[in-house]
């Protein structure tokens, strides 16, 4: 007996050379647009953007406690315990260093060194972890004065992180130092030598030093000149027998995935 | 006709999670749910925008990846073209 079966009504499936065209159309988009005018629809994005970013920090920190009600009790006391001491020598130590400090801008001001430009403080949008660029979103932009190239330190410390790559009206784009690729001179501090670091991502960069450098962990890494805005710390140094050079990788002394606000230091007018 | 109708409540559901992602999520988060998205959708396109806004918020020339400030279009469109062949190739998809 013959069987006869019902078609059945499937939709029909576009062919892959469809998809490849889309495809190959959109980067020659993208190609475009990079080579020709890679800012021209960036502002908009970021406007539009801004108030979404703005909402999602504000919701973030209205949950940041919940975790600490599924904690234990006598955890949270021993750890309240130890925070309390730990508080106690900061202060401490802190009187010190405000005296220092004093001490410090007098004598910077006695050899016409006072800190020119202002600072502004701004809150980061969106964390550098989020991209593959290690840029990262703050919520000043032309209208608060930010110029494009102003750098970028962590709030309430002495620490570099980056510069300004775009400055939007609203908003600007921050690079961290540590840019995948990019190179930049730094100072190791401890042996008073000027190195080429390059940026491995995150935080992390490697610079490669002849091996008679006298390189430990922990030594620190800043910014050359005036005052020394510090970089990272010296994280492992890799010497291997047959090479005549070390590599040492320098990491952030912050995790920079954690930063919320920082502040811009602004160029004076020339 | 319903099942027309239950097809683009899925597929504007998708987006509207991949925009919440946009903003909450890093773009490797983005990228793969997007392209958990592009094998349950057919001509999953969205892909594309989604990657092109990451690239607009975020995207700056880095020397690492040759001055490229649109990095994840990239990636994104290439995303496109393979799942579209890999999926003309699974007899799961006919």
């Amino acid at each position: 007996m013959k069987m006869s079966y019902p078609l059945k009504s499937k939709e029909k499936r576009p062919k892959a050379g469809y998809s490849l065209f889309i495809a190959v159309l959109f980067l020659v988009f993208v190609a475009v647009l990079n080579f020709t005018a890679p800012n021209l629809l960036r502002p908009a994005a970021q406007t539009a953007a801004k108030p979404f970013l703005v909402l999602k920090n504000k919701t973030a920190k209205l949950f940041q406690g919940f975790g600490h009600y599924m904690a234990s009790k006598r955890k949270l006391a021993s750890e309240n315990i130890k925070l309390k001491r730990d508080l106690e020598r900061i202060y401490l130590n802190f009187a010190e260093l405000e005296t220092l400090k004093e001490e410090n801008l007098a004598l910077k001001e006695e050899f016409g060194r006072e800190k020119s430009g202002k600072r502004i403080l701004a809150y980061v949008l969106k964390s550098p972890g989020h991209s593959p660029y290690d840029t990262f979103i703050l919520d000043t932009g032309e209208k608060h004065g930010v110029k494009k190239g102003d750098k970028v330190y962590l709030w309430g410390s002495n620490a570099a992180l980056g510069y300004i790559e775009e400055v939007f009206f609203g908003t600007s784009l921050a690079r961290l130092y540590s840019s995948p690729g990019e190179k930049m001179e730094a100072e190791l501090i401890s042996a008073n030598l000027i190195v080429t670091l390059e940026g491995r991502g995150g935080g992390n960069f490697e610079v490669k030093l002849p091996k008679n450098v006298r390189v430990a962990a922990g030594d620190l890494v800043g910014l050359p000149g005036y005052g020394n805005p510090i970089l990272g710390a010296v994280g492992t140094v890799d010497s291997d027998i047959t090479q005549s050079l070390q590599l040492a990788v320098i990491r952030s002394l912050v995790n920079v995935q954690e930063i919320d606000k920082v502040f811009i230091s602004i160029k004076d007018e020339e | 006709m319903r099942n027309k109708k239950n097809k683009i409540k899925k597929r504007v559901a998708a987006n509207l999670i991949l925009l919440a992602l946009l903003f909450i999520a890093p773009w490797w988060i983005v990228m793969s749910v997007a392209v958990l998205f592009l094998f349950y959708f057919k001509n999953y396109f969205e892909i594309l925008i989604f990657g092109f806004l990451l690239d607009l918020l975020y995207g700056a020339p880095v020397s690492a990846y040759y001055g490229m400030g649109y990095v994840i279009s990239v990636i994104a469109a290439l995303a496109f073209a393979l799942v579209a062949v890999v999926k003309n190739r699974l007899v799961f998809y006919d």
